[in-house]
């Protein structure tokens, strides 16, 4: 039987050395895998660079006008660190159907190795059209001397407007990573600040009874615009704990900064409110008023808060309101010297908008108990109008116009507007979609403008009344934690929660 | 050198052809014989209780000490790998190292033998290792399996000449690339043991 065996063994192996090809050792045996591996390798390829604005289209910004500088890069890739054909590296952009004058353009190396792909980079400035399209072109030559031609698909824009207002589009800027909460101002220069929370860090703590901690380190920050494309990123409240995940021990839901709301006033100082966590089962409204260069923190108040919101009178004061469970709306006014503090017996389920009359007294509206409801100050004496009755709504935003009429928008089940008109309401329905995350503000022309979050297709939208109807306009992906910001010439800023958890601020370019 | 390379190759693989014939050889004359010795010793019925000898006490210790297993160590030198084993009984665990043209490869293996006296042994194996390479303008990595078939000759009590075949499986991969691919390969070296058999 053995003998058989060691036959079979010894035609089998005469057969392998004959037949296949053998080996002799293990070396001599990778060596042809390694060998296909490369010539599987010997190719080339253009990706999206993995940077801001250019990881999706390759190009920034996707809207300006004439005097924007569009920047377009590209990626080449060759796992064999080899070149492109000298020169090859081209750009083609389209208007309409034709190569624009000087189309394609080569472009020029950036950075990197083409191992891990080298970066190409091309500016340029475009004449107004909405009909631009573009791709990215390389040549490669293969070890057998093969010329590969690599392209990218075309991809629609930029949309260059002529800088007649006639037409517009939103200019969409990356700014940082972030977690929660947005607030825009326009500054005295008319460039947007943005406050948010964002994150740097996760600390994990191991707890003595085994348990593992996870902690972010959120701080308040501050994006301002510089220039045409750069955002100065500053730290206004640092330091900021916040417990994100313990799951082993049934603790209360990750709790974070909340409510985080800007205002600037006529002097042109910004001052920025936000609830904290202060302990596992109490808030801290936290108040942050720039002083000569640095920013100045109190706490107000303290217990289980929601739905704050700041707002300025003619003199630059702060009026701030916000709900206090068992308590009820609290309503505090800095007075020049101190702060007054009043509180309204009525419950707030959800946010708390609040804006100031010409007369300087406080206007506030809320969903409670089903109400929508507008609650003012006039002669030193509270009134509360129960608007109209509502199954749901969390988010609502009041804004008084010149003549003191009060628009309020807010969310319930639908995107709604009402406006008061002599003693009675008249409502609007905007977008019938589930809507949540709403910003408004009143134009020039005393109309409102709304961005909002629609989480059905995860989406921003922008709403503005044209011509006797609601004109809505998706903007982007992502979308949460919306703030509107409108200056008195007519410009328009969001920011938002991105797809990516980044912050992003678009811009209406005009 | 490519070319001598090759002819090395080929005078290598006759080499090992030559011995694995000798194998076959080897194996033939000595069942013969054990055949023989074995017919010699039924058939002979002439025998008488004096013929008989009573076993020494040398030879019953001798037998003794053939029934607690094996167990020693052994370092392999061949082409182009270092290993070191241990072998326990007919078990042989082993970890090897090859290298060469910037390819390395680290398996470890485990192979079953005939436990005997005899001068020529098979045995079978199984090996797995990883592959790292850099080499052809390429950085990677891999894996390889593989069963091997192998014949052991000792030169003396505790060196030994071996050689071994065996399909080996192999993968891999650089990047975003992989490759898979089934090979069949030729190993030979000697075996230098800790203490004799």
């Amino acid at each position: 039987m053995k003998k058989y065996f060691e036959i079979g063994l010894i035609i089998l192996f005469l057969r392998a050395n004959c037949v296949a090809g053998v080996h002799i050792g293990i070396i001599d045996a990778v060596k042809p895998a390694v060998k296909e591996l490369r010539k599987k390798s010997d190719n080339a390829s253009l990706e999206w660079v993995d940077e801001f604005y250019y990881k999706t289209d390759g190009l920034d910004f996707e809207c300006g006008n004439s005097s924007t500088t569009f920047t377009y890069k590209v990626k080449y890739k060759n796992w064999l660190n080899k070149p492109p054909k000298d020169g090859s590296v081209l750009l083609h952009i389209f208007k309409g159907e034709f190569e624009i004058n000087g189309s394609p353009f080569v472009m020029d190396y950036l950075s990197g190795e083409f191992k891990r792909g080298a970066v190409y980079k091309k500016s340029i400035t475009l004449n107004a059209g909405n009909d631009y399209s573009y791709y990215f072109e390389a040549k490669y030559v293969k070890d057998d001397g093969t010329q590969v031609n690599l392209t990218t698909s075309k991809m629609p824009g930029p949309k260059v407007t002529d800088g007649t207002g006639n037409d517009g589009c939103w200019q969409i800027h990356w700014i940082d990573n972030m977690s929660y909460e947005t607030s825009l101002q326009f500054d005295k220069n008319g460039k947007p600040n943005i406050f948010y929370v964002g994150n740097d860090e996760i600390i994990q703590k191991d707890l003595e009874y085994g348990a593992t901690y996870y902690y972010v380190t959120d701080k308040i920050k501050l994006a301002t615009l510089m220039d045409e494309k750069n955002w100065s990123i500053s730290d206004i409240d640092t330091n900021i704990y916040t417990e994100i995940n313990d799951s082993d021990h049934y603790l209360p839901p990750p709790f974070l900064i909340s409510s985080l709301h800007s205002n600037v006033d006529l002097n042109e100082d910004i001052r920025v409110i936000y609830l904290g966590m202060k302990t596992r089962t109490e808030l801290k409204l936290i108040y942050l008023k720039e002083t000569e260069g640095a920013w100045a923190k109190s706490e107000l108040a303290s217990g289980a808060l929601s739905g704050v919101d700041i707002c300025t009178d003619s003199l630059s004061y702060p009026h701030i309101s916000y709900y206090k469970s068992g308590q009820g709306i609290n309503y505090l006014k800095w007075n020049g010297s101190s702060w007054i503090s009043e509180i309204i017996s009525d419950i707030a389920d959800g946010m708390i908008s609040i804006y100031c009359d010409s007369s300087n007294n406080p206007h506030l509206a809320y969903v409670g108990n089903k109400n929508l409801k507008h609650l003012y100050k006039d002669q030193g004496n509270w009134t509360i109008e129960n608007i109209l009755g509502i199954n749901s709504g969390y988010f609502v935003s009041l804004l008084l116009d010149v003549n003191n009429i009060p628009n309020i928008v807010y969310n319930a089940s639908s995107l709604n507007y009402v406006k008061k008109s002599g003693n009675t309401w008249i409502i609007n329905n905007i977008d019938e979609r589930e809507v949540s995350f709403l910003s408004a503000k009143l134009d020039s022309n005393n109309l409102p403008v709304i961005s909002y979050y629609i989480p059905e297709d995860n989406s921003l939208y922008f709403a503005s009344y044209k011509n006797g109807s609601w004109v809505k306009e998706n903007i982007d992906r992502g979308g949460k934690y919306n703030s509107l910001a409108v200056t008195p010439s007519g410009n328009l800023a969001i920011s938002y929660k991105g797809d990516d958890n980044i912050l992003k601020c678009a811009i209406w370019i005009k | 050198m490519d070319k001598i390379g090759e002819k090395m190759k080929v005078v290598f693989k006759l080499l090992l052809i030559m011995m694995w014939c000798n194998a076959f050889n080897v194996y033939g004359e000595n069942n013969e014989s054990m055949i023989s010795s074995t017919k010699s010793a039924f058939s002979d019925t002439s025998l008488t209780k004096k013929d008989i000898k009573k076993p020494k006490e040398k030879d019953i210790k001798e037998e003794s000490t053939q029934t607690t297993p094996l167990e020693r160590g052994v370092i392999n030198l061949g082409y182009p790998y270092i290993g070191l084993g241990y072998n326990y009984g007919n078990w042989l665990y082993g970890i090897r190292g090859a290298f060469g043209n910037g390819i390395s490869v680290y398996a470890f293996r485990i192979s079953i033998f005939e436990n005997s006296n005899k001068k020529t042994l098979p045995y079978i194996g199984l090996e797995l290792g990883g592959i790292s390479f850099d080499t052809y303008s390429l950085e990677g990595n891999g894996v390889e399996s593989g069963i091997f078939f192998g014949l052991e000759h000792y030169i003396s009590k505790n060196i030994s000449f071996s050689s071994e075949f065996y399909p080996v499986f192999i993968t891999v991969k650089s990047g975003d690339y992989r490759v898979n691919r089934l090979e069949f390969v030729l190993n030979f070296g000697f075996n230098f043991y800790w203490r004799n058999r």
